[in-house]
């Protein structure tokens, strides 16, 4: 289905924004889908940070831009100009602290509503850090629950010990390639790019 | 697993590192030897070998250790515990403990078990591969950073791989030639400070201009940390401030054993916690240490209890309205009242800020915890400001070159003084909220670019290149977040010494320095190069030549107008909206 590619010609360039509290493994993750590799000694995110990843799905090449925030309530006036044109947005907690799922409810999606641009980008659920054991603060159902109710995904995983964090991203991009209306606005803010040689508009950034 | 613990109390200053306070559990190895409290960075090459780092380079494997006289310390898994916690989250626990030598020997040997591979501890103190790899993947945050462009044989550098082969030839008259001058160097800086920095101020009034040469060429390495306090101006602050920090920096865990000490030394009952202090306590849930804690920086304040409530303010400190309020509010020998939402931000970073540096490596460990006490003294000072990400940073990349009490004034000096720009607010509108400092410095960063840069600026104009996506840090940290150590130390010699604009400077020498490479790129390899993980890729070879090429920048003037001109344009957004503007928003 999903598989992976090296350089060249890509259908469709995405933008995938990662949000979520300070310390809930957003830079883990994306290091574990980037590069496959877990770093027990990362730094905190000043600002953002980013990582392109190509993979195939559909017989399409898809290249994917993550953009990893910083989780700190300070940086979300900075962190809010990101937002435009995400086509997908993974929002993510930790299993073993229950703060970080109520501030998904109580911030992270308000932020969203307010500086989302695309009604349509797909949301997911990410319940991180599932290793931890007896440390697990939050329950499959509650998390599960939480995003049914906002009409998000919904995917455990643990950067740490490579738990379903590929899956994640693959499920994420699945459903944003089900999502016409996500592929049609080409000129919505410059995320997806059609860089097929048929496609003429590549840079769509001036439209700011 | 530690069974013993030292509080490696995070005022223990230049002096008296040596002087161990009874009652103090320690951990040392077999021959006695205990890890230093601080590592002291060799030079920059001129008086290289001079500190422990320097002869610890050689692979672990190398030191047959007596590995089993003591646990081998896991990677930053164990954290040194001395109590049963019910928060299970080690990010909550107030760090203490501390690391020897031994332990951080068997910590490597592990570490290369594990990752199979050979590590070494450069001359700065940063854990790095031996050998670099040359795939990008696996090779974390700090360890390229401190590799540079130093004593490190970078593997990757392959452009700078001939000139050192090309160097014996003439190299040893030359080597001989730079030692010298290093040497002089330093005479001549040890007589410009004068006792304990004193000079260095008179100096500066009357030959500003010898002052401004001398910081540029690079200040020497072991009187570095004196000059940073000085030139600051935070050793002012600290003199003119006595007592504050003491009061500041008592650890929620550090109260228990403050309290016994007023006890016994007073005769009365220790003090009930207060109101304010209460919601800090639950926040370090059962973080109370049970061992004789070395209160020594909440020790001497709580002499006599009987009289004020709050802790005495030093009169024509020139401290802020809401930082008298905040020592007004603590209790003598107790931690002052801190949001615990605050409290643990700082914690969550604790082991996240320079984590490959042997210093701050060890949750919990010494680092760490004077780490902490900066910060949370900070946070407590400045309420405003509380705790920014990116703060952590600067704390931390002076206190490998002071103690806590100078390292938190140099950060009020930072944060407060003269090096920001000219408004006079200091560094602490980049923090403050909104960010108003970082907006602007965006903004005026954006529009210097093309005037120095053009291309590179008409390319990322094209691509939707932001400095918001990639300069955040390079403002947030003063590039301690990115910049490799070697060439960091002397970005710093001159930021701090000439303010803010050394940031600007930096910054656009590197983008100049790099615009052939970097023009020609879209949009995500421009954001790929120009992260905080590659951007010593971008680097001129030499730190010489990163800060030859940025003073030759004037900006002075140009970042004057272009604050105007936000100022401005905020207005013309309508008033109350200060503050909040889209970052990097140049909306033309």
């Amino acid at each position: 289905m999903a598989v992976e590619m090296q350089e060249g010609a890509v259908d469709l360039t995405l933008k995938i924004l990662l949000l979520g509290d300070s310390g809930v493994g957003k830079t883990c993750l994306l290091t574990r889908f980037a590069h496959d590799a877990f770093d027990d000694k990362a730094a905190s995110t000043i600002g953002v940070d980013f990582a392109v990843k190509r993979m195939s799905v559909y017989d399409k090449r898809v290249k994917l831009t993550v953009w990893d925030t910083a989780g700190q309530e300070k940086f979300r006036t900075l962190t809010s100009t990101f937002y435009r044109g995400a086509k997908g947005i993974i929002l993510v907690y930790d299993v073993s602290r229950p703060d970080t799922l109520r501030h998904l409810e109580e911030q992270w999606m308000r932020e969203l509503e307010v500086y989302g641009t695309e009604s349509d980008a797909v949301r997911m659920v990410v319940a991180n850090k599932v290793d931890v054991g007896e440390a697990r603060r939050v329950s499959w159902h509650e998390g599960s629950d939480f995003a049914r109710r906002h009409g998000c995904l919904f995917v455990e995983t643990s950067a740490k010990t490579n738990v379903a964090v590929a899956n994640a991203f693959e499920e994420l991009v699945l459903k944003i390639l089900e999502t016409p209306s996500l592929l049609d606005d080409v000129g919505g803010a410059g995320t997806v790019r059609l860089d097929a040689p048929a496609a003429s508009t590549v840079y769509e950034y001036c439209y700011c | 697993m530690l069974r013993a613990v030292v509080n490696a109390e995070p005022g223990a200053s230049r002096g008296n590192t040596g002087a161990r306070r009874p009652g103090l559990v320690e951990l040392v190895d077999s021959d006695g030897s205990a890890l230093p409290p601080r590592w002291t960075p060799a030079d920059d090459g001129a008086v290289a070998g001079q500190g422990p780092v320097g002869e610890a380079t050689e692979p672990a494997e190398a030191s047959p250790q007596p590995q089993q006289l003591l646990p081998a310390i896991p990677s930053g898994a164990v954290s040194v515990k001395t109590n049963k916690s019910t928060n299970l989250d080690p990010d909550y626990e107030i760090p203490r403990g501390t690391m020897t030598e031994t332990q951080v020997l068997n910590w490597l040997a592990t570490q290369q078990q594990e990752q199979k591979r050979a590590l070494r501890i450069d001359r700065f103190g940063f854990v790095v591969p031996l050998v670099p790899e040359g795939g990008e993947a696996a090779d974390g945050g700090e360890s390229r950073r401190a590799s540079g462009a130093g004593a490190t044989t970078s593997g990757r550098d392959v452009a700078a791989a001939p000139q050192p082969a090309a160097k014996p030839t003439a190299g040893g008259s030359k080597q001989r030639a730079k030692e010298r001058q290093a040497v002089e160097r330093l005479r001549k800086w040890r007589k410009m400070l004068g006792a304990n920095g004193s000079g260095l101020d008179e100096y500066r009034r009357r030959r500003p201009d010898k002052l401004k040469r001398r910081v540029r060429k690079g200040i020497p390495e072991p009187l570095r940390g004196l000059a940073w306090h000085v030139l600051s101006g935070g050793r002012k602050l600290l003199l003119a401030n006595p007592g504050i920090f003491a009061a500041l920096s008592v650890l929620p865990d550090d109260e228990e054993a403050a309290a016994a000490f007023t006890a016994a030394t007073s005769g009365k009952h220790p003090p009930q916690p207060d109101a304010a202090a209460a919601p800090t306590d639950a926040a370090n849930g059962g973080a109370n240490g049970s061992s004789t804690s070395g209160a020594a920086n909440g020790a001497p304040a709580p002499a006599g209890p009987s009289g004020a409530n709050g802790v005495a303010v030093a009169a024509g400190a020139g401290l802020d309205a809401a930082a008298v309020a905040a020592l007004a509010a603590t209790r003598p020998g107790r931690a002052p009242p801190l949001d615990p939402a605050v409290d643990t931000s700082i914690m969550r970073d604790l082991n996240r800020t320079y984590p490959t540096h042997i210093y701050f490596m060890q949750r919990q460990g010494p680092g760490q915890r004077a780490l902490y006490s900066v910060l949370r003294a900070y946070a407590v000072y400045d309420s405003k400001v509380g705790y920014v990400q990116g703060m952590g940073f600067l704390a931390a990349v002076l206190l490998l070159y002071m103690d806590a009490e100078e390292a938190f004034w140099t950060l009020v000096a930072i944060m407060k003084g003269p090096l920001g720009p000219d408004n006079g607010e200091g560094l602490q509108r980049l923090y403050m909220p909104g960010m108003p400092g970082l907006q602007c410095s965006l903004y005026q960063f954006k529009h210097l670019l093309p005037e120095l840069a053009p291309r590179l600026a008409a390319r990322m104009e094209r691509e939707g290149v932001e400095p918001a996506l990639y300069a955040t840090h390079w403002f947030n940290t003063a590039f301690a977040y990115s910049l490799p150590f070697p060439h960091l130390l002397r970005v710093w010699d001159i930021f701090l010494a000439e303010g803010q604009k050394t940031v600007f400077r930096v910054g656009l020498a590197l983008l100049q320095a790099a615009e052939r490479r970097l023009a020609g790129l879209p949009f995500e390899a421009l954001l790929e190069s120009l992260s905080a993980k590659r951007l010593h890729e971008l680097l001129p070879p030499t730190p010489e030549e990163l800060v030859k090429r940025a003073l030759r920048l004037r900006v002075s003037k140009r970042l004057k107008e272009l604050e105007a001109d936000w100022q401005a344009t905020l207005r013309g957004r309508g008033p109350g909206q200060g503050g909040r503007g889209g970052a990097g928003a140049g909306r033309r």
